[in-house]
Formats: C-alpha cells, sequence, structure tokens
C-alpha cells in the first residue's frame, strides 16, 4: 500500500485528526508570571491594610501599588508582542463572553488599572500627596476630587482589590486549565494553583522592599502559609495526573520522568518552595534577621513555574499519546 | 560574632554526615559527588553563546556541545544548584548568612579578591587537567578507592602547603 | 555479585529522574560543607598553617565513611561494586594537577564546591572565586593543543587500592580507617603544638563526640570484614561482570556515537578478519596469545566480541578482559544483514516506524557510505495560521 495513503487514513500527521495548537514562546510565562505577581501583590496589600487598619507606613510600600501598575503594563506589553494580530486588539472590549476565560481576562486586566490607581492614590502620606500635587500642575483639581473619592471609599477599593486580585490570579491558571488539548494544563487545580503561587510571589516582591517591622512578619507568615497551599496544590495536581487515564499519564511523565522532570524538582520544587518554606519557618521560629535570598528564591521559582507549565503543557499534544 | 551565630557542627559529625551523603549518591547513581565540571559548564555555556565556532572547534570544550543537548542540562549542573541551596540553608540556619569578603587583617579588599579569581584561574585549570577537583577526585575517587584519585589528594595538600608561606600575610 | 544497586546503573531509573535526584543530594552535600566550616576562606585556610584541620576532619571523615560503607554494602552483595564508576589514573596530569588545584586553594582560599557554599554564606570572594574558576576552565581550552599529549600522559585505567592489593575491599576499608584515625591525632597533636606556640587556644573539639564518631568508624570497619565472613562470594577477587548480548544496530549506534566506548574485536581467524570486518573492529594479533592480548587492553572501555555467528558467550580469553564484556548477537553475519543491507521501507508509515526506518537507513548509511534514501513522503503539517489566535494568553 502506498505509505502516503496510509499516512492520510492513519496518522497523526493529518493536520484534521490532531488539532494545531499555536506554540507559545517567552511572552506568555513572562504575562502569567507578572499578572500572578501583581495579583498577589493586589491581594496582600489590601489585606494587610484591612487587617491592621493602618496604611502602608514606609515610602516603598505607598508605592507599591503603583510599581504593580508598572508590571502588569511589561505583562501586557510581553502579551501584546505575542499576537498575531495586534490591531485587533479592541474587539476584546467590544463584547463579553461570559464562557470564555480570554473574555474574562480581557475584563478583569481593564479593572485592575482604575482600582489600583485608587489603592495606591488612597493610601499615600500628606507628603507624597503635595508632591504629587505640585507635578501634576493643571490636573490639581482632578487629582483632588479622585483622591476624594480614593479616600472616602477606602474600605470598599480595598475588598474590590482583593476580589479583582484573586479574580486576575485563579484567571492566570484557568486560561491554561480549560484548553482540553494540552493534557497538562486541562485540571481545575490550575487556577487554584497560580493564585497560590501568584500570592506566594507577590509577598517575596514585597519582602524585597523596605517595610515596618510588623508588616514584614505578617507577610512571611502569608507567604508561608501560601507555599504550603501551593505544594499542597502541586501534590493534588500530579497525584491527579498519575491517577488519570493515559492522556494524564503522558502529561504526568513530562514532569516525574521527562523532559522538564529535572527543571521542575530543582527548580520549583526544591528551590521555589521547599526551601524557602524552611527559610521563613526558620526566620519567623528563631526571630533571624531576614535575608534577600528567601524571596528570590520564591521568584525564581514562581517564573520557573509558569515556564514549565507553559512549556511541558505544549510538549504534551496528543501526538505523545500512544 | 554575630549573636544569632550557632556553632559549627564538630568537625567528625560533619565529615560523617558528608560520607553519608556520598554513599547516599554512590548507592543511588554509581557515581560520585562533583563540582568543578557543573562550574566549566556554565563557563561554556556562557561562551558558546558569545562564540560559538571557538568552543565548538576547540578540541577539548568541543565535546560539551557535540551533543546538542543543552549545555546545562546535566546531572553535575543540578547537583551544584543543590549544593548552592544546601549551603544557603545551612549558612542561614546557623545564621552565618552575611555579606562580606573574607579576609585576614592585613589584606584589603581589592587585595584579597584580586587572589580569590586568581587562585579560582588556577584551580579552574588544573581541575580540568586532573579531570576533577577535591570534591570529584580527591573526596569522590578517595572514596572509591581509586589511586590516581588518592595520588590526586597527596597533591593538593603538597601544593597548599608549599605555596602558603607565600600568601600567608592574606589569612593571618 | 549481582546487587540491586547502584540504582540508576541498574536501569532503576532515567537521566532526567537522576538529574532531579542531584539537587537533593546537592542539597545534602552543600549543607554538610556548610556545617563543617567550608564557607569561611579563612577557616579553609587554616588547614595550611595547622592552627584548624578541619579540611583533613572532614574530609577523611567523609571519604571513610563512605568507603567503609560501600564495603559493608558490597560485602553484603547489596551494591554491585563492579558497577561503580570509578574515576580512572592518569599519572602524571593527576599530581601536576593537585599540586596547581593545591596552589590555588590557598590563594584563593576555596576550592570549586567550597567556593559554592561561601557565595550561599554571602562572602563576595567565594563567587569572584568561582568566576576565576570559570575563566581557568576556558584557558586550559585555549591551551588545549598544547595540553593534549601530557593530559593522555601516565594513563593507567582504573586503578583502585584493592584491586592493586589483591584484597577485598572491606580489608583496605579498614586500613583507611586506621590511617585516617592516625591521621586525626597527629592533626590534633598539631594544633595543640602551634596553639601553645602562639599563645592562642587549640579548635575546640568535644573530646566525647569525637570519641563516638572514632568508635563508629571502627564499628562499621568490623562489620565490612563480618560482612565478608558471612558471604564467601565476596572475598573472591571481583568477578568478571556478566557478558552482554548486543544486537547489531546498537554496536552500530556506539560505533557511531562514542567510537572511543568500546573495543571491538573480530575473534574469527586472521585471513577472515583481514579480510572483511566490521569497520573500526581489532584482529586478533597473530603469533599472540589472545588472553594475553586482552588483558593488555586497559578497562575503561566496553570490550565487544563477535564471530562468524552467534557465539553462545564470551570466549575464557575475552573474558581476561576486567571491564564489561559483551558478544555481538549474531556475529559478523547478523552485522551484515541488519546494518551492511538496506533496510526495507516500512510497510506501515506511522511516525514511530518512520523513524525507526530513518535512523536504520543513516546507520546503513554510515556504514556502507551510500546515501541515505530520502524518507518516503510525508503530508507535511502545515501550521494553520488563524484569526481566532489573537490574544494568544488573555
Amino acid at each position: 500500500m502506498n505509505p502516503q495513503l496510509v499516512e492520510i487514513t492513519h496518522g497523526r500527521t493529518n493536520p484534521g485528526i490532531d488539532p494545531v495548537l499555536h506554540a507559545w514562546g517567552w511572552e506568555v510565562p513572562v504575562y502569567l508570571f507578572l499578572g500572578g505577581l501583581v495579583a498577589g501583590v493586589m491581594v496582600l496589600l489590601a489585606a494587610l491594610e484591612l487587617k491592621r487598619r493602618a496604611k502602608a507606613t514606609t515610602p516603598a510600600g505607598q508605592a507599591m501599588p503603583f510599581v504593580a501598575i508598572g508590571l502588569i503594563s511589561l505583562g501586557m506589553g510581553a502579551l501584546f508582542l505575542d499576537l498575531a494580530h495586534k490591531v485587533h486588539v479592541y474587539r476584546f472590549y467590544l463584547s463579553f463572553e461570559a464562557t470564555s476565560p480570554m473574555s474574562w481576562g480581557a475584563w478583569i486586566l481593564m479593572i485592575v488599572y482604575p482600582v489600583l490607581l485608587l489603592q495606591g492614590l488612597g493610601g499615600l502620606s500628606d507628603g507624597a500627596r503635595g508632591w504629587l500635587r505640585a507635578k501634576v500642575g493643571g490636573l490639581g483639581t482632578l487629582l483632588d476630587r479622585v483622591q476624594a473619592f480614593a479616600d472616602a471609599k477606602r474600605r470598599p477599593i480595598l475588598w474590590t482589590s482583593m476580589a479583582v486580585g484573586a479574580g486576575l490570579g485563579v484567571y492566570t491558571g484557568l486560561l491554561l486549565g480549560t484548553l482540553s488539548a494540552r493534557l497538562l494544563w486541562n485540571s481545575a487545580v490550575m487556577g487554584p494553583l497560580f493564585l497560590a503561587s501568584g500570592v506566594s510571589t507577590g509577598a517575596a516582591l514585597l519582602l524585597c522592599v523596605k517595610l515596618d517591622h510588623e508588616a514584614h512578619h505578617t507577610l512571611v507568615r502569608w507567604d508561608t502559609l501560601a507555599i504550603g497551599v501551593e505544594l499542597a496544590l502541586l501534590a493534588v495536581l500530579l497525584l491527579g495526573l498519575v491517577t488519570g487515564g493515559s492522556a494524564q499519564q503522558v502529561a504526568a511523565d513530562t514532569l516525574l520522568g521527562g523532559r522538564y522532570t529535572p527543571y521542575f524538582w530543582s527548580l520549583v520544587v526544591v528551590g521555589g518552595l521547599a526551601v524557602p518554606l524552611v527559610l521563613n519557618v526558620v526566620e519567623m521560629r528563631r526571630g533571624l534577621r531576614p535575608t534577600l535570598l528567601t524571596p528570590a528564591l520564591v521568584l525564581i521559582g514562581g517564573f520557573a513555574l509558569r515556564t514549565l507549565v507553559v512549556a511541558a503543557g505544549q510538549y504534551t499534544s496528543f501526538g505523545l499519546m500512544p | 560574632m554575630n549573636p544569632q551565630e550557632r556553632p559549627l557542627w564538630n568537625p567528625y559529625v560533619a565529615g560523617a554526615f558528608l560520607g553519608l551523603v556520598l554513599l547516599a549518591t554512590y548507592l543511588l547513581m554509581g557515581f560520585g559527588l562533583g563540582s568543578s565540571a557543573a562550574v566549566t559548564r556554565v563557563a561554556v555555556a556562557g561562551a558558546h553563546a558569545v562564540a560559538p565556532a571557538a568552543i565548538e572547534n576547540n578540541g577539548y570544550l568541543g565535546a560539551y556541545v557535540s551533543s546538542g543537548a543543552p549545555i546545562l542540562e546535566d546531572w553535575m549542573v543540578f547537583e551544584v544548584i543543590g549544593v548552592f541551596l544546601g549551603g544557603l540553608l545551612g549558612a542561614y540556619t546557623g545564621g552565618r548568612l552575611k555579606k562580606g569578603v573574607d579576609r585576614g587583617p592585613r589584606i584589603g579588599v581589592g587585595g584579597r579578591l584580586g587572589l580569590a579569581l586568581a587562585g579560582g584561574v588556577l584551580m579552574g585549570f588544573a581541575a580540568r587537567l586532573a579531570r576533577g577537583c577535591t570534591s570529584g577526585q580527591a573526596l569522590t575517587g578517595g572514596a572509591a578507592l581509586a589511586v590516581g584519585s588518592w595520588v590526586f589528594m597527596f597533591a593538593v595538600f603538597a601544593g597548599g602547603y608549599a605555596l602558603a608561606p607565600l600568601v600567608r600575610r592574606q589569612w593571618r | 555479585m549481582n546487587g540491586l544497586f547502584p540504582l540508576y546503573q541498574k536501569g532503576a531509573f532515567e537521566y532526567p529522574v537522576a538529574m532531579a535526584l542531584a539537587t537533593l543530594l546537592g542539597l545534602g552535600f552543600g549543607f554538610a560543607l556548610e556545617r563543617g566550616g567550608f564557607g569561611s576562606a579563612r577557616r579553609l585556610a587554616a588547614q595550611f598553617y595547622g592552627t584548624d584541620m578541619r579540611v583533613l576532619k572532614v574530609m577523611f571523615s567523609a571519604i571513610v565513611t563512605a568507603t567503609v560503607g560501600l564495603g559493608i554494602f558490597g560485602g553484603l552483595g547489596v551494591v554491585d561494586l563492579g558497577a561503580l564508576q570509578i574515576p580512572g589514573t592518569w599519572w602524571w596530569p593527576q599530581i601536576v594537577g593537585g599540586f596547581v588545584l593545591g596552589a590555588g586553594f590557598i590563594v584563593s582560599g576555596y576550592c570549586p564546591g567550597t567556593a559554592v557554599v561561601a557565595t550561599a554564606s554571602g562572602n563576595l570572594d567565594g563567587i569572584v572565586s568561582l568566576v576565576g574558576v570559570m575563566f581557568g576552565a576556558l584557558l586550559f581550552g585555549a591551551l588545549w593543543p598544547v595540553l593534549e599529549g601530557f593530559y593522555q600522559s601516565g594513563e593507567a585505567g582504573v586503578v583502585t587500592l584493592n584491586g592493586m592489593l589483591g584484597v577485598p575491599w572491606a580489608v583496605v576499608a579498614a586500613g583507611v580507617v586506621a590511617m585516617a584515625v592516625g591521621a586525626f591525632l597527629f592533626g590534633e597533636w598539631v594544633e595543640r603544638l602551634l596553639a601553645k606556640k602562639g599563645g592562642t587556644e587549640a579548635p575546640d573539639v568535644d573530646p566525647r563526640t569525637r570519641n563516638r564518631v572514632f568508635a563508629g568508624f571502627g564499628v562499621a570497619a568490623a562489620l565490612g570484614l563480618a560482612a565478608l565472613a558471612v558471604t564467601p562470594a565476596a572475598i573472591a577477587p571481583p568477578a568478571p561482570s556478566p557478558v552482554a548480548q548486543w544486537d547489531a544496530e546498537t554496536l552500530a549506534d556506539a560505533l557511531v556515537r562514542d567510537p572511543g566506548s568500546v573495543y571491538l574485536v573480530d575473534l574469527r581467524d586472521a585471513a577472515a578478519c583481514g579480510k572483511d570486518r566490521i569497520a573500526g573492529a581489532l584482529c586478533l594479533p597473530e603469533g599472540e596469545e589472545p588472553g594475553a592480548f586482552f588483558a593488555t587492553l586497559p578497562p575503561t572501555r566496553t570490550l565487544v566480541v563477535y564471530g562468524a555467528s552467534d557465539l553462545a558467550d564470551a570466549p575464557a580469553d575475552a573474558r581476561r578482559f576486567t571491564g564489561k564484556v559483551a558478544v555481538l548477537t549474531g556475529g559478523h553475519a547478523a552485522f551484515h544483514s541488519d546494518i551492511l543491507t538496506p533496510p526495507p521501507a516500512p510497510t506501515e508509515a506511522t511516525p514511530r516506524t518512520l523513524a525507526d526506518f530513518e535512523r536504520k537507513q543513516a546507520l546503513y548509511a554510515w556504514f556502507t557510505g551510500a546515501e541515505a534514501a530520502p524518507p518516503p513522503v510525508m503530508p507535511t503539517r502545515k501550521a494553520v495560521t488563524r484569526k481566532t489566535k489573537k490574544g494568544g494568553g488573555c
């Protein structure tokens, strides 16, 4: 029989049989990482202020919402680079599709900006407000009105920020989780996992800047908690894959005994989660001076997790299935 | 002394623990620990990114890239990532994690760093020549009773003692 | 003696898993080095001024522990000592390299491994030292044309203390324990002497802990010897490793990938061998006893032998080779039919059979010099550009 004929009827290379999927490069992991990071920062800053009933005391702490705006813009820039038809972006905002995570994401991203801006402006000290007032010049009255609104609605804004942050974090994972053609991604755990990872990386970023003592301690505790939850969710994800059907087994193999195994265990599980967890616990229990290396490891681990999940997911298409 | 610092382990206990790690490595892998090979791979990967042709055509370094596999995807590289993490855990929990330059009282920071670099170059060169360093040859090969490794170890001590009087200022 | 260990060599897991385990083992290694005090250059350098012999104590304790442990497990037959990858010996490069490395050690204050730990402890000189090591390695590469001869000089193959002395591992291990304890006591004596001379205090060693560790070494060494007594097989010199069966493709693959990994010897008579042997094969030297010839080959490579057709087992002569021995299944005839004849085109063109076919084609082409026939044409997978792709990650 002509091999070509066999190929067309039996082979997996027929584009009509397996879906052809676009391969993502570095842009998407960067976007997912920064998105998760900003989600974590939003949740943590709002939670910290609601818990303490006091605004951030250090200049660095007050600046973080604005830093987050910069980071999410960087992430969206990376995403924009990945788009095939860049001028069509506006179409996202012509409709809302309740069943599409992409549509949810596009709209969440739009809400992130004003929420972060209000959160940041309302948290500024008097000195910083004066400085900002002098800078904006003619827009002064507008700034005053926005500021007044941000002050008056401080608590609702913080609650909104927490909700939007959580939504952003879950969505970065859910985006992958709903793609059934990628075996590794197709899990309901992805959303919570990426949120937990976002919270721990967000805490790590906040721990890199100068905060007051109390805030630092609370964040270390929350960071530890988030890392613990993340480890548990990873275990759930892997157990689910291992005990799943052959498609899930193929996906599990990439992390448990294949191409991405060493990176996953070394950079994510040991270096990015287990070691920082121990360092955090030791810091809390023995009152040791904090080190920047702990948050650095968490950030590296968080980025590695996004990169590996994206890469390993794309590695596991149906073509690998027996 | 930093009030948070805790005493080191008894050297014999630390050594026995290290030996158990080495034994576990042998039992699991069939080969031992190392470190200079990983550092070499980082150097080769860096040089390969800058001047690929020069590395590929090199009679010695070319072997690191000829297989086509990622240069850093290697057992030793992941092991050294672990060494860093283990060192960090040890230093932090022991209260010894502190940014600084370790030097004697009679030498400046610049001089110390210069000597650290120079000594590093000597070691990097020698480790390639001897097919391993104190970890890969002396410790690992020594435990496997390899004659060459024992000879290497005694040569290391000889070299150290021979040069020690010359660099005494650096340390004491 | 065929133990379950070393797991990786026995095929219990693959390389990616090995690399993941490497991080965990390295973690223990780094932690032990740090707790031993190896994160500080001054403490390491003190070894060479006799004031603090930590390097000696930690290193020898580690060697003793691992050696004795291998002796015990090897004696019990748990671990196959023959499967360990033991570093080979090259006399001159190791002596000179060791000396230069020792010099670099005292100048920089670190060795490559401890420099990593020093970096993790926040010592800037540690990372500078590592940068030096990188330059040193590249320097070696740059000088390779000059150094190659010396690098290969004094090659002696895998020489071990137990092999050289002709005694079991555990006996040598017991000797190493005795020597190490002697060295420790001598080192402590030097420390006390110099401390008295310099009017300082000798490094504090808790004698109770020390004696306990020494006693532990002694007990372990005795256990190793006892293991020999209960497993008589262990007393015999290391049994020749079992003869593996290689099929023609395995052999061809090894010859293409890494010809330096095998000795291929044609066991047929000189005439047959001289006329038509597998590329890269050695003929048995005429007028020399074959056993003696095999004994001269250093055991660093796998010895592969073949006859005209199937050999049930490697001949006793080939067994005198101390390294791994393999027999080519089907012998010369099989290599001829499997590799030197064009492979048949696959009947069913799945990616798997195609890949298999291409591999066979490539081997055929390599060994015969023939042009590899083009693989069957396959419909190329076109990337369908879709407009819906907007918002790749959004």
